[in-house]
């Protein structure tokens, strides 16, 4: 019998498993689109053989919808590339504005399932910070699962003394002391190999992430 | 035969309804679930195809939903779960019903609602 894994371990695989079925389903609907939109082109082009006249028009919106399907489902791979990538080192000095938008798309089929709209930061200048760009993102994603339910979460972040903030600021729901308190417990090994800490702000419903910087690659 | 069709993907229904109606197959499409318990209690269907997962709801659940408002309707669900482990465990969980992998196969799909049609006609 294989021993059992260590608890960061699992955590960090179910973090790997949960993203991938995720746009992995998303990369099935835009094939079940393309599929359908290329059905339709197939039955309108045999309609035509007949005799039957077709709108050019029509014809033209199929194809922008099989390109726009295409360009969908291109930017779920790009996205999957990205996250594939983020073990590639264990420190990295990284741009959050970058590593949230990414966020944004991983998560949007699990924010879409719980009406939730995650907006990711506006365009600003560089905010980096050196972690794990792979454990800060399984943190911020366990903050999602946790907490995301029928709400506009705005996401924005900000330097700090020695590392960065990121601010989770929900517009429709406040999260309860016993939700705050579980999410310190639950996330304590992975806040401590990403040097976070949380806190959360009920008047403004602000959910605040502080993380120290990692001694970065070139110091270690 | 008439079909509802019930995706979050607008563009998926749309074109699938279409291609149905070609087919002679008249089928209405809705993209939420809400919108679909009022279909149903406004209109006669006889199968209703649920996407397993939609936003707020499972097709599970909705599929509970819609039989509440009519007893005689009949489900096919879609799934984007790739794994056979998913698709078994889906099948379980939505009972006997036709459980179809996306993309899904308009000919099969047309077999499946013909299936589905001549059972319940054989039950009444």
């Amino acid at each position: 019998m294989n021993p059992p894994l260590p608890p960061i371990a699992e955590t960090g695989l179910r973090f790997f498993g949960a993203v991938t079925a995720s746009a992995s389903h998303e990369l099935k609907n835009h094939l079940a689109i393309i599929n359908e939109n290329a059905g339709l082109l197939d039955d309108l082009a045999q309609m035509a053989g007949r005799g039957r006249a077709i709108d050019p028009n029509r014809l033209l919106k199929l194809a922008a919808d099989l390109i726009a399907q295409v360009r969908r489902a291109d930017a779920t791979i790009g996205a999957m590339n990205r996250f594939a990538h983020s073990v590639d080192r264990t420190i990295d000095a990284l741009d959050l504005n970058a590593l949230l938008d990414l966020m944004a798309r991983l998560a949007q089929r699990l924010m879409a399932m719980r009406k939730v709209r995650l907006i990711p930061p506006p365009p600003q200048p560089s905010v980096q910070v050196h972690a794990s760009a792979y454990f800060l993102m399984n943190l911020i994603w366990r903050v999602l699962d946790a907490t995301a339910r029928e709400s506009e979460i705005r996401m924005t972040v900000e330097s700090a003394p020695d590392g960065a903030r990121i601010h989770l600021d929900y517009s429709d729901i406040a999260l309860d002391a016993e939700t705050v308190e579980r999410l310190g417990e639950e996330n304590s090994v992975l806040s401590d190999i990403v040097n976070a800490e949380s806190a959360y702000d009920p008047t403004n419903r602000r959910l605040s992430l502080t993380i120290r910087n990692a001694p970065s690659p070139d110091t270690r | 035969m008439r079909i509802l069709l019930v995706d979050d993907e607008q563009e998926l229904v749309s074109a699938l309804a279409e291609r149905l109606a070609f087919r002679g197959i008249q089928a209405d499409w809705v993209c939420d679930a809400e919108s679909a318990i009022r279909k149903v209690r406004a209109d006669h269907y006889d199968v209703a195809v649920l996407d397993v997962r939609m936003p707020g709801i499972s097709g599970i659940d909705l599929k509970k939903r819609l039989a509440e408002e009519n007893p005689e309707l009949r489900f096919i669900f879609m799934t984007g779960h790739g794994s056979l482990a998913d698709f078994q465990t889906g099948s379980a969980e939505a009972g006997s019903d036709f459980y179809l992998a996306k993309p899904v196969k308009l000919e099969l799909l047309i077999e499946k609602l013909q299936t589905v049609i001549g059972n319940k006609k054989e039950q009444k």
